[in-house]
């Protein structure tokens, strides 16, 4: 009986209805719950499940049932991938290798195996991005080195339309790359710390390539990199990370600046400062949900059972091969027109 | 710019266009069929449309998928086509060509008041499931399109403005039926895609859902699809409200497609 009444079609239009309400509502304002899209989600399902269960003309209907079972899937698919989740973005740069520890996290669902990040291997290679006159972006490519083995390395390339797939992750280069500066401070006791340094964007905002930087806990030096190029804004051009080179100016807190070629090292601030020269780095966005092939496979299997369904349904029977002919008196329902 | 053929094979297509909806009419209201010319003329449109597409794509080096422009010109021949072909294979289509063509005019009038000026394709564009979440959408919109015509004219029917021509036609069962079978196809089209535009999106933007503007409009469409067939399905409806469900969707399909990607230019992301 009650099984009955939530199996009620009138409560699937309801629930039809309140979900594009809520989808709506979601859109329009940044501060809808989330409860306005999962309560209808939730009394669809309910209802579909009852539906299933005690409507034997539509259990009769096999495509038309595949469907139905399909959207559930995907709805039950889509909440796991928003369980299991992971949404962050890291910077990486040529020759190094990639760090689980340096990823900025931008979502995690409670059932994200924390510590699967860690299994991921690669080194930073090549990376190369191409514009239009105008600053216009083009093809973005990168390179990296997987494979820990020297015997079983291998180069894979990847960019804007091929993500890098990284034990489950993938990785997606972004618009944000720029140069980084790589160092080797050597302190007062000797110590030597090498360390790539990143500057801001490039291109976007070439006009910033400088930042300070902290050597060791008592020494901040200023560094500014001066490239041979600008942007050319008239003519196509490529970034390429084979072309990185660059002078680079430092100064240390009251002192004087000095210049820096690639290898070059010079004393400052009590302290020793080698530049080895000029990298890129690339901003990655990562992005992990083990559903993925799982809600391709189940949509579109539902896609093919409402096909079947409409085949029958709506295309079995021949329309009248003529215009014109006897008119049929309209029925107040159209369940016996013609090819229904 | 757009070149000077470029030029004359738009205004040739718009004039096939236009003549098309002019013999359609004009074989309504006189009760003649002008059904030969109706389709000549829309195929010559087509052909013209064809053509002018193919020459700003070797001018500007990509396809018709970015600007307004380019997205109502592609459209325009895709609709066409589609409306064509239908109206060639199923003579039961016909009838509803005096208000699906219109329909083709309002996306020329709208093409001529936009700026033709190309832009640059963003790589994340190069993809070949681009190709086939457009090319599905199109096989959506053109079922749509018949599905309405057909629906509009059931209703025009109704207001007793073509009474006599309706009532020549004889089974309204039939065009009925033949909306629906249109518009049941179109749910299909739809859903499909929907999926490759999921793909696409996961491969260029690494996320395969994101609720943007264009994306919460078509799920909105295909919401109003799956209620209109569900509710016919379900429910004992008058017939005219059958229709008025197909031609609300076509309206809401028509608003997704040719004004929402332009209010968020979120999703293109590509610049610098
Ligand atoms: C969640 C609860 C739902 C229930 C209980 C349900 C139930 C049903 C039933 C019983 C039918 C068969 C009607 C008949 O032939 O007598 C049907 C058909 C159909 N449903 Fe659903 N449905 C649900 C959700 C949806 C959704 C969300 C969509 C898509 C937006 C959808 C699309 C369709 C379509 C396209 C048909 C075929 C209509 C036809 O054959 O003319 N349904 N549904």
């Amino acid at each position: 009986m009650i099984l009955a009444r939530l199996a009620s079609l009138k409560l699937t239009l309801i629930g039809m209805l309140a979900l594009g309400v809520g989808v709506f509502l979601g859109y329009k304002l940044e501060s809808a719950p989330l409860w306005v899209m999962v309560v209808p989600l939730l009394l669809l399902s309910v209802n579909l499940l009852a539906a299933l269960a005690t409507n034997p003309r539509f259990r009769r209907q096999s495509g038309l049932v595949v469907f139905h079972y399909c959207l559930l899937g995907v709805l039950l698919l889509a909440s796991v991938g928003r369980l299991t989740t992971f949404k962050g973005h890291v910077e990486i740069t040529e020759g190094q290798g990639f760090e689980a520890d340096l990823v900025q996290l931008d979502q995690e669902g409670p059932w994200h195996p924390r510590s699967r990040l860690q299994r991921v291997r690669f080194t930073q290679g090549r990376m190369r991005i191409d514009y239009e006159a105008g600053l216009q972006r083009g093809e973005t490519r990168s390179e990296v080195v997987t494979g820990e083995d020297p015997l079983a390395k291998r180069i894979v390339r990847f960019g804007d339309n091929v993500p890098l797939e990284a034990s489950g992750y993938r990785f997606y280069t972004t618009s944000n790359k720029g140069y980084a500066v790589l160092l080797t401070w050597i302190g007062k006791d000797d110590r030597a710390v090498t360390a790539a340094v990143h500057l801001d964007s490039y291109p976007r905002r070439d006009w910033n390539q400088r930042r300070r930087w902290s050597a060791d806990s008592g020494t901040e030096l200023e560094l500014e990199l001066h490239l041979p190029q600008t942007v050319p804004m008239d003519r196509a051009w490529s970034l390429d990370s084979r072309d990185a080179d660059g002078a680079l100016a430092v100064t240390a807190a009251g002192g004087e600046t000095l210049a820096l070629n690639p290898g070059d090292t010079v004393a400052v601030a009590g302290g020793r400062l080698r530049y080895h020269g000029l990298r890129m780095w690339m901003g990655y966005e990562i992005f992990y949900d083990p559903t993925l092939p799982w809600l391709f496979a189940t949509a579109l299997v539902g896609v093919l059972g409402l096909a079947w369904h409409v085949r029958g349904r709506f295309f079995s029977r021949p329309l009248p091969r003529t215009l014109g002919g006897p008119a049929e008196p309209e029925r107040a329902a159209t369940r016996n027109a013609v090819g229904v | 710019m757009p070149s000077v053929s470029e030029s004359l094979l738009l205004w040739g297509g718009l004039a096939g266009y236009a003549a098309s909806t002019a013999a359609a009419w004009h074989g309504a209201v006189r009760r003649r069929g002008h059904d030969r010319f109706v389709l000549a003329l829309l195929s010559a449109g087509v052909v013209l449309f064809a053509l002018c597409i193919a020459e700003r794509w070797v001018r500007v080096g990509y396809g018709p998928f970015l600007t307004m422009y380019e997205i109502l010109l592609s459209n325009l021949f895709s609709l066409g086509l589609i409306y064509a072909l239908a109206y060639w294979r199923v003579a039961w289509v016909r009838p509803g060509s005096i208000v699906a063509l219109p329909i083709l005019l309002v996306l020329g009038l709208w093409l001529l008041r936009v700026s033709a000026e190309p832009s640059q394709l963003p790589a994340t564009y190069e993809n070949y499931w681009l190709w086939i979440h457009v090319g599905l959408g199109k096989v959506f919109l053109g079922s749509c399109l018949v599905a309405v015509g057909l629906a509009g004219f059931l209703l025009l029917g109704r207001t007793g403005f073509f009474r006599d021509w309706f009532a020549q036609l004889g089974d309204h069962a039939a065009l009925d039926a033949l909306a629906w079978r249109f518009f049941a196809l179109a749910f299909v089209f739809h859903s499909l895609m929907l999926i490759a535009g999921a793909v696409w999106a996961q491969d260029a933007w690494g996320r395969y859902w994101d609720w943007d503007s264009l994306e919460t409009w078509a799920f909105i469409t295909w919401l109003a699809l799956g209620i209109s067939l569900h509710t016919r399905a379900t429910y004992r409806l008058p017939l005219w409200a059958g229709w008025s469900m197909i031609v609300g969707s076509f309206t809401l399909a028509f608003l997704t497609f040719f004004g929402m990607p332009f209010l968020s230019l979120a999703p293109h992301k590509g610049i610098v």
